[in-house]
């Protein structure tokens, strides 16, 4: 069972995750999307480690990884892994992350998401012969870093202005 | 003994058992995808729809960035015009004090001049208090240290006649406008030649002519000055225009009123008449 901070209630966990969606299916003007920030996942990464009993379901993930695929025009598929993937880690890993201090939390985080950019790379590398874009990996490191920004914004109580 | 139980065994199991399996969709799809380009239809329909969605948001785009132009240069303006506003005021400000100097040098260098010109012995005094009651229409001035003003002195200022003394002590002197009720001053009309008895009313612009019988030549604008009859005070001092004249009902006499020539309210430096007489203190033509 996870340690909670707060009461999450589902209609928190949706109203992030559409948010998360609309920013990882219409992308942040001025930045190119190979570099552009993964937000959903970071989202759903963050509910996963965090929501215990509410966290998003393998099955949401895969399917919110299939509309972001179809919407960004990428190879089929490699989100629903991606999310899949976060959720696996999550699941297993959650409870030892809840105990880390900060800095072991953000270099844990950096780790799983170059690491799962990596897999992500060779798998595509499996099926097409492209040349690995490391900037990619370089973008889901620096974008890792931002977490305690994520955690600030989800962690936040917006009870006050009608969000509970 | 086991240290999980079967429930936490199979819950462990179903939870690999999904990861397998949604992993093993992903990997189909994206097989099928890039190797088959199975989707490639599906995919240019969504690219087909996101180009329609943009086409129908992109009209409401501009109209929202027209919206907060319009309220950006709003707001912009309503900050230009509040500074511009207050500037306006200071420069106002401004303008009125050179304005208030200025009228006040006019004064002073009409003033030098009438001291200049006359052969009638003057003394400057500066007001230095004023009666507010317009029953009491009087100040107070001060002169200079040895300057012999005495009760019954005419003060005027460059323009015509102010009041007269009442009575002095030490450096300061009470004066009773001529707009006071118990004030009188023996005039004559310019162009005519006619005498009478000019009155306070009271109220500081406004004079009146009394005992003025119906039949006299009087005309709105006539010019009164002082008659210099009984030798103390000079002729020819301005005392007020008519601005109305009107016909008695009941008695024989018209009610003739005048405009102070004088600025009685807003001057502070006068001069005081205190030495022998002569005429040539103020020319008619001026």
């Amino acid at each position: 069972m996870a340690v909670l901070p707060q009461k999450v209630s589902n209609k928190k966990i949706a109203w992030s995750i559409a948010v998360g969606l609309l920013f990882s299916t219409v992308g942040l003007s001025g930045i190119s999307r190979s570099i552009a920030p993964d937000v959903l996942a970071l989202v759903i990464f963050y509910w996963a480690l965090i929501g215990g009993d509410v966290r998003p379901k393998m099955s949401i993930a895969f399917l919110l990884g299939l509309i972001v695929d179809f919407a960004v025009g990428g190879a089929i598929g490699i989100h629903s892994l991606k999310y899949v993937l976060l959720i696996a880690v999550a699941v297993r890993l959650g409870n030892r992350f809840q105990m880390c201090i900060r800095l072991k939390k953000i270099a844990f985080i950096v780790l799983t998401f170059v690491v799962l950019e990596v897999i992500l790379r060779g798998v595509v590398l499996m099926f097409v012969k492209t040349p690995m874009d490391i900037k990619s990996v370089f973008a889901a490191a620096i974008w890792g870093l931002t977490w305690p920004i994520v955690e600030a914004v989800l962690a936040k109580n917006y009870s006050r202005i009608g969000f509970k | 003994m086991p240290i999980a139980t079967n429930a936490v065994k199979r819950g462990k199991m179903q939870f690999y058992a999904k990861l397998f399996v949604y992993l093993g969709l992903a990997c189909c799809l994206i097989f099928f995808d890039l190797k088959k380009q199975s989707f490639s239809s599906i995919k240019q329909e969504v690219s087909h729809f996101e180009y329609f969605v943009v086409d129908a948001l992109l009209p409401s785009k501009d109209w929202v960035e027209q919206f907060a132009l319009y309220f950006y240069s709003k707001g912009k303006l309503a900050q230009e015009n509040e500074t511009l506003r207050g500037d306006q005021l200071l420069k106002d400000g401004r303008l009125q004090t050179l304005a208030s100097v200025e009228r006040r040098v006019e004064e002073l260098q009409a003033l030098l001049g009438l001291y200049q010109r006359s052969a009638f012995s003057m003394h400057a005094v500066t007001v230095i208090t004023a009666s507010d009651s317009p029953y009491e229409q009087t100040l107070k001035v001060r002169f200079e240290d040895g300057a012999p003003v005495k009760a019954g002195d005419y003060i005027i200022g460059a323009r015509g006649l102010v009041g007269q003394v009442l009575h002095a002590e030490g450096v300061v002197a009470a004066v009773r406008l001529i707009s006071d009720q118990r004030a009188s001053v023996h005039v004559q009309i310019l162009r005519t030649g006619f005498r009478g008895v000019v009155f306070g009313r009271g109220g500081r612009g406004s004079l009146e002519l009394k005992f003025v019988p119906e039949e006299t030549d009087i005309e709105v604008g006539d010019v009164l000055v002082t008659s210099g009859l009984g030798g103390r005070h000079p002729y020819g001092i301005p005392v007020g225009a008519v601005v109305s004249i009107e016909g008695a009902d009941a008695s024989s006499f018209s009610t003739i009123l005048l405009k102070p020539l004088a600025n009685l309210n807003a001057n502070e430096d006068f001069l005081a008449l205190t030495g022998a007489l002569g005429n040539d203190l103020f020319v008619p033509d001026n």
